[in-house]
């Protein structure tokens, strides 16, 4: 059949005005010969019938007290051209009709009447056992006809705003054209092109998120790449929601398993897609996805990575933070301090990915404890432990990863600086003078970290991190303080001893990261609460890949790492620049409360951050290059060693380059050991199945944490730190050796002699000794090593606790990876 | 004997140690005998031997006889009367020395 025109044209050119009367024969006239049959849903063809268009609007009509059947003709007709004019000749179905009855009776105000036959169509199509057998779809579908617009047509789209809108092809346009800069003239056409799909298709309710994959598949037809990216939608299928909303997070065994940790690992998901399309450039985001670096924390792409804090910030301001619902002035008390210093911490969490750490706590605490007895000492060191041990308040309801770091003598940097005294008041008194007082607080902490919690279990935060100075050999008691902690080590595994040699100054925290004081920060010290620092993220370089793409030839090699050093700092640019437009939002902006200005520069002092670049699989690197691994030969060793001080070196270039602080870091590579491990024995295969380490017949694989000799390499553990501490001096931002006890429980004499001989004869930055306990989830008691059933009750419901990285945690909690690597860890015997 | 003076280009105090260990080997008569070898700790062969052999400061003056550290001096321009036993005692065929390690 041809187009209708010719015959409507030639009566309506006779006359300028037609009546209705006129214009619905002229309708009815037409519509009786545009279809001659139609498809029915069982596929049968037959003869189309106008009257029974007819019937079903007026028994929808009368169904709601209508009584008009040429009413019910004349939109019968304005259906029947409807369709004509909308879809052309094409054979017409059952459900197309339907459609159009819907839109007409809609489009002319009859919404009693639409509400009817919607309800009508949906009792017919319930009873065919078609589709909407959700209760939900039930319910969309009332609610629809209860707010029918008058302009609404049939096709509902579901939006992101939980609302059922009406398709609406403009909506595409303007998306396009204000998200993606597409011109206008191209964004009509893709809408076109779309509501074509859409409605060939008949699907019903569409979802906006359907219509945006559709645009952006037209994007890309029309070679419009840039724009699709522009124009993305972020999310997760239904199906990693629905293993995430179920099962526990495996990559980080410090995240819980609760609503609250599947809330945010959903919107990391989300955050990590953002900051892959947005915050970084493509070759950035690739490098990432390929595995060349490990971009980490993107999940946490809105805020910096870890940082150091000082108490005197919050004794000298008391706690008046951006938002918050009340203020309160300096503590006057130690439990108000240590109040303000735990909730402190908890806000802090929520701007920083990883860390929070605390700078000679117990020097700060000191003048508030001034003639305290030796129960409330106690008693605050417990509150203190408890209250980071027990907030499940950061970070998807994860602890607060707490570090403090403690001091039996009073630093060079902070012996002649005024206290600050409760009140906020300055007492007139150096720090110096309280040093007693701080002596008596990290006894008590380590107290409370020798008995553990309530069933005995060590405490897995906060981290107590003890410097060992040279001023620490020269004051009184610290042979006794030694013993003390050493205890706790050789018993619960908490302590870790940070070795300051020299006019050496930092502060610690994370797994092992350290700010190292340089001359400005040791002037800030004459006013400590200034000493505010961060790690503004972490790129970590896949050491490995380098070594196997190289083939054996140390140029290459040297050039493969320039490239994968050259696309960190560029991450870590990117990463700035992302973070900074958040600061520059001040106290309108999601970081207020690192803008808040208290004396007279920023909380976050972005002049003063570093930025890591991580170290993992060094072992593996020089295995590939050499064929022998980093323990296994001087000159593998060597060459290790030339890696890392070339990468050093590279830092402190790109530093001068860029006006940034690029420092190396030891990786804790908690979970980047085993992705990137699988990444590369996926594009690599048996090149990295000769050099990863683990189950490599299950891929439970995993790369040598950072600078590390092969962890089940058995050693003589002072000639294991020794050797690994030639490493730290190369790498400023943190590094450590781990000294797996297992279940051995060496003495705190020999504790504190392996202490002093790593202190004098190595140049091992920060050690620490970790045994391994079970813990029983029937009768709570915990057992020395790690069991499959618990030696009390006998009950096989149990879990290991020990270090996965720089921290304690359950081992049910760990990935594959991390597992592979417990069960290849050689122990230790320090005796 | 092998002397490793650990340093940098612009370092005075290490060139000075150079200049001054190069003067006493030829005063002392142990000019041939004696390798006297800058390290540049800012290439990364000379960062690595620095971090090899515990160098955390400059200058660092190490002296080695065969695979024996003798003696170090950090962060300091040796005084040649520290260092005089180990030229003039050189050629004779003595046991390990335990003076002169840090």
């Amino acid at each position: 059949m041809g187009p209708i025109k010719p015959d409507v044209a030639d009566e309506a050119t006779d006359r300028f005005v037609y009546d209705d009367a006129q214009v619905s024969s002229l309708h009815q006239k037409l519509a009786s010969q545009l279809f001659h049959l139609v498809k029915k849903r069982d596929g049968q063809i037959l003869k189309f019938e106008r009257d029974k268009i007819v019937n079903a609007i007026f028994k929808a009509a009368q169904s709601v007290g209508g009584e008009d059947r040429d009413m019910a003709e004349k939109i019968a007709d304005e259906v029947i051209l409807y369709l004509f004019a909308s879809r052309g000749s094409k054979l017409p179905g059952v459900e197309e009709i339907q459609d159009a009855i819907e839109k007409i009776l809609i489009e002319h105000g009859h919404a009693k009447t639409a509400k009817a036959f919607i309800l009508y169509r949906h009792e017919r199509a319930k009873r065919r056992g078609e589709i909407r057998t959700q209760p939900q779809m039930d319910a969309e579908l009332k609610d629809r006809a209860y707010e029918i617009d008058p302009t609404e047509i049939a096709l509902f789209v579901r939006t992101s705003d939980d609302d059922l809108a009406h398709w609406d092809k403009q909506r595409i346009v303007n998306a396009m054209v204000r998200e993606a800069g597409v011109p206008d003239g191209t964004a009509r056409t893709i809408s076109d092109e779309v509501e074509e799909i859409v409605l060939d298709s008949k699907v019903k309710v569409i979802t906006v998120s359907l219509v945006r994959e559709l645009v952006n598949a037209k994007l890309i037809e029309h070679g419009l790449e840039d724009a699709r990216k522009r124009h993305a939608r972020l999310g997760v299928p239904l199906f990693d929601a629905e293993k995430i909303i179920t099962w526990p997070n495996r990559e980080n065994a410090n995240i819980p398993h609760n609503p609250e940790a599947t809330n945010m690992t959903l919107a990391e998901a989300i955050n990590k897609q953002y900051a892959l399309l947005r915050v970084f450039s493509q070759d950035v985001a690739d490098a990432h996805a390929r595995g060349d670096i490990h971009l980490h924390d993107l999940g946490f792409i809105n805020r910096p990575y870890c940082s150091g804090q000082s108490l005197e910030y919050v004794k000298k301001f008391g706690l008046n933070l951006p938002n918050a619902l009340s203020i309160a002035r300096p503590a006057k008390y130690p439990e108000t301090l240590l109040a303000h210093m735990v909730k402190f911490s908890a806000a802090l969490q929520g701007h920083f990915a990883g860390a929070i750490g605390w700078d000679a706590v117990n020097i700060f605490f000191s003048p508030f404890l001034v003639g305290l007895g030796e129960r409330e000492m106690k008693q605050i060191a417990q509150m203190l432990i408890f209250e980071y041990s027990q907030q499940s308040v950061a970070r998807g309801g994860q602890a607060i990863f707490s570090d403090i770091n403690i001091y039996w003598e009073v630093p060079a940097h902070f012996e002649n600086v005024e206290a600050i005294g409760p009140g906020g008041i300055p007492t007139g008194k150096p720090y110096s003078f309280y040093q007693p007082e701080a002596q008596r607080m990290a006894w008590a902490l380590f107290d409370v970290f020798m008995e553990g919690d309530g069933t005995g279990r060590p405490f897995f935060f906060p981290k107590p991190l003890v410097h060992i100075t040279d001023k620490f050999f020269r004051t009184p008691g610290h042979q006794d303080f030694l013993l003390h902690i050493s205890d706790v080590a050789a018993e619960k595994g908490n302590t870790y001893f940070v070795f300051d040699r020299g006019e050496t100054a930092k502060i610690s925290e994370c797994c092992r990261l350290s700010f190292k004081l340089e001359q400005g920060d040791l002037d800030d010290a004459k006013m400590p609460w200034r000493m505010r620092y961060c790690a503004l993220q972490n790129v970590t370089l896949n050491l490995p890949r380098a070594g196997i793409v190289a083939g054996g030839d140390e140029a290459k090699l040297f050039s493969i790492l320039d490239d994968f050093f050259e696309i960190a700092i560029k991450a870590h640019v990117q990463k700035k620049n992302f973070i900074h437009s958040l600061l520059n939002l001040g106290s309108e902006g999601p970081l207020a409360l690192l803008t808040m200005n208290k004396d007279g520069e920023p909380y976050l002092r972005t002049k003063r951050a570093t930025y890591l670049v991580g170290l993992l699989g060094l072992n593996e690197l020089v295995e590939a290059h050499m064929g022998v691994q980093l323990h296994q030969s001087e000159v593998a060793f060597r060459f290790g060693l030339k890696v890392v001080a070339y990468l050093n070196l590279k830092a402190k270039e790109a530093s001068k380059k860029h006006g940034m602080r690029f420092v190396l870091e030891q990786t804790p590579a908690e979970s980047a050991a085993f992705r990137l491990a699988r990444l590369d024995l996926e594009r690599y295969g048996a090149k990295v199945e000769a050099i990863a380490k683990g189950d490599l017949a299950k891929h439970h694989i995993y790369y040598t944490n950072s600078t590390f000799l092969n962890v089940s390499e058995a050693m003589n553990p002072i000639e294991k730190v020794r050797m690994e501490g030639k490493f730290h001096d190369l790498i400023e931002a943190g590094a450590i050796t781990h000294i797996w006890l297992a279940d051995s429980r060496p003495s705190k004499e020999s504790i504190a002699n392996f202490v002093l001989k790593t202190f004098r004869m190595t140049r091992n930055a920060q050690i620490a000794f970790s045994p391994e306990f079970t813990t029983c989830n029937s009768c709570d008691r915990v057992s020395r090593g790690l069991s499959q059933t618990c030696p009390h009750c006998g009950s096989m419901d149990v879990d290991g606790i020990t270090r996965v990285t720089g921290y304690f945690s359950r081992v049910s909690g760990w990935n594959n990876g991390k597992r592979a690597e417990l069960r290849d860890r050689a122990r230790s015997s320090v005796a | 004997m092998r002397i490793s003076v650990f340093g940098k280009k612009d370092c005075d105090a290490c060139k000075a140690a150079i200049t001054k260990l190069e003067y006493f080997s030829r005063k002392w008569g142990r000019a041939e005998s004696t390798a006297i070898e800058f390290i540049d700790v800012e290439t990364a062969d000379g960062l690595a031997d620095g971090a090899w052999r515990d160098v955390y400061d400059i200058p660092t003056v190490i002296l080695d006889e065969g695979d024996r550290e003798l003696a170090r001096w950090v962060k300091q321009v040796p005084i040649s009367r520290d260092f005089r036993k180990y030229f003039l005692e050189e050629s004779s065929d003595e046991g390990p020395r335990d003076q002169g390690v840090c």
